[in-house]
């Protein structure tokens, strides 16, 4: 059941929309937002241009700086030809095979054996325990 | 090319947005009669309903930049014209109401109640539609928005909620609240009226 307030209600009355309304918001709309969007979109080309071209300086700038000090730049060190320094970097293949041969001979102790190696310096023995001892 | 938004508003604004300009007398014609029922119901009989719809209008074409389809298009349309219409009443407000009646020599004369005079008079001559309009303008701004939108637009609870960005609970109670506060005022009238 509907109360009565609900007829009430009901019984406002529609206003009608004048004729011609949308023609009239159309004129508006031409009269007042379409001058305004003409003048922003100057306003927005004038605003532009400087941003883009100080960014378009700033980037030639950059890769200026960028290509002298890498690709473009010449090395900063001199290059070392003859002297002492030359002579000694200079290695025959045989001398290098030698080398590695002595590095080689050398037994390499483990840190853990070490260690206990110098804890029996106390009973006088500096002799290294079997691997298998460690520890126990 | 057409937008396909579920939303027939949304639809046209998001055409207009993407430059299509006679979207946007589309949307005029869809939405005009929206505009002036609410106008109506919110102001009350005002000579400036006509100037508030356009406008209404005029704002929805400068958001053409800045529009994000976020709800239904008539959500955002109703909140344009709730703030348009609440505008003018406060503007309404601070204007005094009555002036002194002037006689044929431009000189004040005093006023005379004639209500206070004969009290029951208006109501009685009232038109029933006029006394319901009053008792609207009468209940608070947000009853008020809360009762047309209901009412007279048909949204739910949720749209309503959506619309004022209030909570649903809060809507229901809003309602409530404006449906008492007219059959508060308008139940002395109607008791006239039947006897």
């Amino acid at each position: 059941m509907t109360d009565w307030l609900t007829n009430s209600l009901d019984e406002l009355p529609l206003e009608p929309v004048p004729t011609g309304f949308a023609d009239a918001v159309r004129a508006r709309v031409d009269r007042e937002c379409g001058a305004k969007s003409h003048q922003k979109r100057g306003k927005l080309l004038v605003g532009v241009f400087p941003k883009v071209a100080a960014a378009f300086i700033a980037a030639s700038l950059l890769l200026a700086v960028g290509f002298w000090a890498g690709a473009g730049a010449k090395p900063i060190y001199r290059s070392i030809s003859g002297g002492v320094l030359g002579e000694s970097a200079v290695l025959t293949v045989d001398e290098l095979f030698e080398n590695r041969v002595s590095l080689e001979s050398w037994e390499l102790v483990l840190d853990g054996k070490a260690e206990m190696g110098f804890a029996d310096a106390t009973s006088g023995s500096f002799i290294f325990e079997q691997e298998g001892d460690l520890g126990q | 090319m057409k937008s396909e938004h579920p939303d027939v508003g949304t639809s046209l604004m998001l055409d207009f947005q993407a430059g299509n300009e006679s979207a946007f007398d589309e949307l005029v014609l869809a939405h005009q009669g929206m505009a002036f029922a609410v106008l109506r119901r919110v102001i009350g009989p005002n000579a400036t309903i006509e100037d508030l719809a356009q406008e209404a209008f005029i704002r929805v074409y400068r958001a053409r930049e800045s529009y994000v389809p976020k709800g239904k298009f008539s959500t955002w349309f109703y909140r344009i014209l709730f703030n348009l219409g609440l505008n003018e009443i406060r503007r309404n407000k601070r204007k005094p109401l009555y002036s002194m009646p002037k006689n044929d020599e431009g000189v004040e004369v005093e006023h005379v109640d004639h209500a206070a005079e004969a009290p029951s008079q208006g109501t009685h001559d009232a038109d029933w539609s006029d006394l319901v309009g009053a008792a609207l303008a009468k209940i608070p701004e947000n009853q008020r928005c809360a009762l047309v939108l209901q009412h007279y637009e048909g949204l739910d609870l949720t749209q309503i909620a959506e619309v004022l960005s209030i909570s649903t609970k809060a809507t229901k109670s809003l309602l409530h609240r404006a449906r008492e506060s007219m059959r508060h005022i308008l139940a002395p009238q109607r008791d006239a009226e039947n006897d």
